[in-house]
């Protein structure tokens, strides 16, 4: 079932910040060349958010979403919901769609955004979308990283079974051979298999890398610098991460970029995580009248609890406005 | 030698440069890697107790970073005399008299390893009575005159005891590593490639004690066992043939596991390491008297560990990492094997036949067996003794319930959407599921 039916996008909240944090973080490309001239790819569903934000905010125009279905009527009615003409389709495996583009000068931002757990196929498209990156472009992904609890409905431990049975099947979807060395079934619990997760993708963009590498100068070797580390959940634990990849001649465009001066901006294993407030319209008003403000500890709270401040503070420019539209 | 006049001479002698690079191009880095592993390997062996089939506190640590390879083990070290004549030399002087397993067979392994990886390296070797450092770095032994191929000791002591508390071992280092090798052992996964391998490898080893670690993280192993029971016995030989005027200890192991088809079939492994895996083709004897591999064989499991002091006789390639299905060791095994497999096929035939003549799925008498027989790791097994299969006993009488069929077709994508549903994993199971719900929800009180 596509997963459209089960969500309806647009009430995301975490989705909707994260998305407009990494917009906002790609208008600091303009150092490599003018962002209006990179090309999108991603996959659309059917609301098409994101290609709606970027086309709306950074005036993309080659827009590319790729969709599974092979149902006519779904294909319809995807085409329906197509926002903008500049946004074409292709209707087959990701796999099968990534290698048709022509990649070589072209910058690209890719956003391999899944909505399920991280698996073989998931690794082939990194792998594929890494080896032709040219310098420049960014690769996002975002996979569901929420395993098992460690209880079961009845409060029981579910440690001997639930969890060694997730790690097998875990293994067997990713290959053993992509488990890093030292990650046990202990390491899956809760926030902790998004780190895993993490590891496993950027594992696998630096040796892709690594073998693109071998036939480069050493002055010409393409690197990947980790710009996302997101943590969030709109009732599912996901986790993206992503960055640039780069010729290493090139090291000081990225570094004008001046990526890290964005407070989302996470270079290591430490996720940003967006959580959300809970926090009345009202309250958002009154606390965004005394934004930005480096001292939170200065501020007249009304009473709000410490954490949802902090938590609002780190995500307010970029919080959706949800309001109820009569018709 | 005779004196050869000048004037004639014809330079042929090979280049350190050339040398370097035929000895290093064939060769993988994992292979490498493996090499100086087996090494230390060969010592735990060499030095363990002959009665005792267990490794007594017998540690291989090996570590790999961006910068640096580095392997250090408690098993025993190189004497100062091997390291002096034989074993920094390019290839073994045919004169040389049989040293036992602590010396690689080939006499290349070593040094190609340590080249392939970097252009500095140093061993620091401690046996019960000597001890040495070599420390080189290849760049300079480049630049040294071309005739002067020589390493040379950085310190070295004989007759010099063992102390209280000391250990014998080696440990290698290298550094500077190739571009590439240093990009390949930055990565995780690479590490976990590595760890995968020598797990294989060295199954038998870690099974026996062995401890190994990578990046400090243990090597673990799946026993390698066959299944065993009151009616089921797995087949065992062990025997030995003189080849060569060298012994070989061989020792079969062959029988029963879980319905596994890549798992299936020989494993071969000289002195402890695996050099072949799950072998289903003509080398092992299938298709040769044996019927070629089939899924209803996919039960049989065969291990054939070959063991010598003289590695000569083993039955592996130059590199160790394969059969030489020429050899005489093989030769000879093969029959032996071909013996203990024949019964287990017979079985493994007529379990299948007793499935066909069923009408359902359901388990038959002698799978019913086989799933209740328990897994006995091999090295438990003492002595040699023949397979017995399981004899089906006479099938119980029971009520049959009269039982009707139906078939039907319907659209796929209807059939996957309620397939997905259902958690079934078959057509069928979509059938008796859906038609169980229905008789759930309309016809039961």
């Amino acid at each position: 079932m596509p997963s459209y039916n089960r969500i309806n996008y647009d009430l995301r909240p975490a989705k909707s910040i994260e998305r407009k944090m990494i917009n906002e973080s790609l208008r600091k490309l303009s150092a490599f060349q003018s962002i209006e001239s990179y090309r999108y790819i991603g996959f659309g569903s059917l609301y098409f958010s994101d290609f709606s934000l970027f086309h709306k905010e950074l005036n993309l125009t080659d827009m590319n979403s790729i969709e599974h279905t092979s149902s006519p009527k779904e294909q319809t009615r995807i085409d329906f919901n197509r926002p903008f003409n500049c946004i074409n389709m292709y209707y087959d495996e990701s796999s099968n769609v990534l290698p048709q583009f022509h990649w070589d000068d072209t910058c690209t931002i890719t956003w391999l955004d899944y909505d399920y757990d991280l698996n073989k196929e998931i690794l082939d498209d990194i792998r594929i979308v890494t080896n032709k990156s040219c310098s420049g472009s960014i690769i996002i992904v975002t996979v569901k990283a929420d395993p098992p609890s460690f209880q079961d409905e009845e409060g029981e431990l579910n440690l001997d079974q639930a969890l060694p049975n997730f790690y097998t099947r875990f293994k067997e979807r990713i290959g053993e051979d992509k488990l890093p060395s030292d990650v046990t079934y202990r390491n899956l619990r809760g926030w902790d298999f998004a780190k895993v997760c993490r590891r496993i993708i950027n594992n696998e963009i630096l040796e892709a890398l690594q073998a693109r590498n071998v036939a480069r100068p050493s002055t010409q070797k393409m690197s990947y610098k980790q710009l996302y580390n997101f943590h969030y959940s709109d009732g599912a634990k996901m986790i993206t991460v992503g960055g640039i990849i780069y010729n290493q001649g090139q090291s000081d465009k990225v570094t004008s970029c001046g990526f890290q001066n964005l407070n989302f901006i996470k270079e290591d294993e430490e996720p940003f995580k967006i959580e959300i407030p809970m926090l009345t319209y009202k309250e958002l008003k009154h606390l965004n009248s005394q934004f930005p403000q480096s001292d939170l500890s200065n501020l007249e709270s009304i009473g709000i609890p410490k954490k949802d401040i902090e938590r609002y503070h780190s995500i307010y420019r970029y919080f959706p406005n949800f309001a109820e539209i009569g018709n | 030698m005779d004196e050869i006049n000048e004037e004639l001479r014809i330079k042929a002698s090979p280049t350190k440069e050339f040398f370097l690079y035929m000895l290093t191009k064939d060769i993988l880095i994992e292979s490498a890697i493996a090499e100086l592993v087996d090494n230390s390997v060969d010592g735990a062996r060499a030095i363990q107790e002959k009665s005792e089939s267990m490794f007594k506190d017998k540690t291989i640590r090996i570590d790999l970073n961006k910068n640096q390879f580095r392997i250090e083990d408690n098993c025993g070290g190189i004497p100062v005399e091997i390291a002096r004549k034989y074993a920094f030399r390019f290839g073994r002087p045919s004169a040389i008299e049989k040293q036992g397993r602590t010396i690689g067979h080939f006499g290349v392994g070593m040094k190609r390893a340590l080249f392939k990886m970097g252009n500095y390296f140093k061993i620091e070797s401690r046996t019960i009575d000597s001890y040495f450092v070599v420390e080189e770095d290849i760049n300079e032994w480049l630049a040294k005159d071309e005739e002067d191929w020589d390493f040379k000791f950085k310190e070295v002591q004989e007759n010099y005891p063992l102390k209280e508390g000391e250990e014998t071992g080696t440990t290698i280092t290298v550094s500077r590593l190739h571009e590439t090798v240093s990009e390949k052992f930055a990565l995780e996964n690479f590490e976990k490639k590595v760890k995968m391998t020598l797990q294989t490898d060295h199954q038998i080893s870690l099974q026996n004690g062995l401890v190994m670690t990578l990046n400090g993280i243990p090597l673990t192993f799946e026993p390698t066992g066959l299944l065993s029971s009151l009616d089921l016995q797995p087949a065992h030989l062990s025997t030995t043939f003189n080849i060569d005027e060298s012994i070989l200890n061989v020792s079969i192991y062959a029988g029963l596991s879980k319905s596994e088809p890549e798992k299936a079939g020989w494993y071969v492994y000289c002195n402890g390491r695996l050099i072949l895996e799950a072998d289903k083709t003509e080398v092992t004897g299938w298709k040769d008297g044996i019927p070629r591999f089939h899924n209803q064989f996919a039960r049989f499991r065969g291990y054939i560990l070959f063991d010598a002091d003289d590695p000569k006789v083993l039955p592996w390639n130059t590199t160790k990492t394969g059969l030489d299905v020429s050899s005489k060791s093989f030769i000879v095994a093969r029959q032996e094997m071909l013996n203990l497999m024949r019964p287990i096929i017979d079985f493994l035939n007529k379990l299948e036949s007793e499935k066909k003549n069923k009408e359902d799925d359901s388990p038959t008498q002698l799978e019913i067996i086989l799933d209740q027989a328990t897994t006995v790791e091999v090295d438990k097994i003492k002595t040699e003794q023949v397979f017995i299969a399981p004899q089906p006993k006479p099938e119980p009488k029971i009520i049959k319930i009269e039982m009707g069929k139906i078939r039907y077709e319907k659209p796929k994508e209807e059939l996957e959407i309620v397939k997905k549903k259902l958690k079934a994993k078959t057509y069928t199971e979509i059938g008796e599921k859906t038609f169980d719900y229905f008789f759930k929800m309309e016809c039961e009180d």
